[in-house]
């Protein structure tokens, strides 16, 4: 079945020779925008979230930049081979049937040529049993896998998703849709796998059907990064904020608080807030990390340049003393 | 799957729920049973390091978790079908943990 060229460039609204900032830029503003924690029509912010996510998750890398930039160029090319399904599956000689998943927070077009990156693609194939006096009886099905895109905010209170599953049968060209629904747990981690016992392809001769793994990607959020269970957050500061320390109400996922910056703060300095990140497999929570940078007004007005040269002339701070 | 795609074709419609559990780990024998692969198997790849188990003897029976589960499916799969042998099989395990580990961290740096 072909699938549809995604042009993430104008999901994004950024022209195609962008830099590597602009569509960092253009990914926080639009995430920040229709994140479903603050979109006004929750079901259409989280579609476009989702959307927004894709692909920053393909510009946002270069490499993966690279090889859509080359995809888009051959594009004709590209859809008149046929490449592995969605889920990994080559195996057609099976008599296997193809497979796509919508309500992964993926498009077909992202599973078939970003998806299930730094793994073994799943193309399990069957497997086959034996039986007491040694012939094949049966032959398990192949499993399918997929990637579900997980927001934090479903790390922290656990979710229940709907994904419809169809497959089209290889012989008769026949498709059957299937919904499914999946919970999420709360506490999932980045690539962990949730396990649908029996979704996979159909087995043969009596065997048993494969199962479906689908595999956590967590969506970007626009304030947050994330390292097991801890949540980090640029705490951008001005460099009077950093000396004389300052109070800076900051977002964390169960709303905003303020953190008091101690009074000569420097850049890369780690303010922790304790149990702000995201559960963890054991049910406590991970921290929150402020972490402080310093930032420079771009074009500091007539006044403050008087103050800075001020600065510079009393002050005996000398940060290469020992050169 | 989008609405254009399924008036043709289109047979039947049920609703299952999924709850999986996670930290649930599993015996021998069922992991057995789940991954379709002989206990004889899980064991020679559990010796030759490919897989560990949670729990081992002699601090209880062998436990394992999902994860080790899908290992090895894997596995086996390289094994029987693509006729890999157990050393090449481990190597590629780290290197691919190894590109995975960095690949993270890559975007942790990277990202907002």
């Amino acid at each position: 079945m072909p699938v549809e060229f995604k042009n993430y460039y104008d999901v994004l609204g950024v022209a195609k020779e962008a830099s590597a900032d602009e569509i960092k830029k253009a990914f926080r503003k639009l995430a920040r925008l229709y994140h479903p924690d603050v979109a006004k029509d929750k079901i259409t912010g989280e579609k476009k979230f989702k959307e927004i996510n894709e692909a920053y998750e393909v510009l946002g890398d270069p490499e993966k930049r690279k090889q859509y930039d080359q995809l888009g160029a051959n594009w004709k090319h590209a859809q008149r081979q046929t490449p592995p399904s969605p889920g990994g599956m080559g195996g057609g000689d099976w008599g296997a049937s193809e497979v796509h998943f919508d309500g992964t927070g993926f498009s077909d077009f992202f599973e078939r040529y970003f998806g299930g990156h730094g793994r073994l693609s799943g193309g399990f194939n069957p497997t086959w049993s034996y039986g007491t006096e040694g012939e094949a009886v049966a032959l398990r099905g192949q499993d399918i896998e997929g990637d579900i895109m997980v927001t934090l905010d479903e790390i922290l209170h656990g979710s229940t998703r709907t994904i419809q599953l169809q497959r089209i049968d290889a012989r008769t060209g026949q498709s059957t849709t299937q919904t499914l629904q999946v919970k999420i747990p709360a506490g999932v981690r980045e690539s962990q796998l949730i396990r649908l016992a029996g979704k996979g392809q159909e087995g043969f001769g009596g065997g048993k059907p494969g199962n479906l793994y689908l595999r956590v990607k967590l969506a970007q959020h626009p304030d947050f990064r994330v390292r097991g269970a801890d949540l980090y957050y640029d705490l951008e500061l001005a460099p009077w904020e950093a000396v004389l320390g300052a109070t800076i109400v900051i977002p964390t996922m169960d709303g905003t608080v303020s953190l008091k910056v101690p009074a000569a703060t420097r850049a890369g300095r780690q303010l922790r807030l304790r149990e702000k990140g995201l559960p963890s497999r054991e049910g406590t929570r991970g921290d929150l990390y402020a972490v402080v940078s310093i930032q420079l007004p771009a074009q500091p007005t007539a006044d403050e340049k008087k103050l800075w040269e001020q600065m510079a002339k009393k002050s005996t701070f000398n940060p290469r003393k020992s050169l | 799957m989008n609405k254009r795609m399924k008036p043709e074709g289109f047979r039947s419609q049920t609703l299952a729920l999924f709850q999986p559990k996670p930290g649930v780990l599993y015996g021998l024998d069922a992991t057995a049973r789940i991954a379709g692969i002989s206990r004889r198997s899980i064991l020679i790849y559990c010796r030759a390091g490919l897989v560990r188990p949670v729990i081992q003897p002699p601090f209880g029976v062998m436990e394992f978790t999902e994860e080790a589960i899908y290992a090895l499916r894997r596995i086996d799969h390289l094994r029987t079908v693509h006729g890999l042998d157990l050393a090449w099989i481990k190597t590629m395990f780290d290197l691919l943990d190894e590109v995975e580990r960095l690949r993270a961290e890559v975007r942790f740096l990277r990202n907002p």
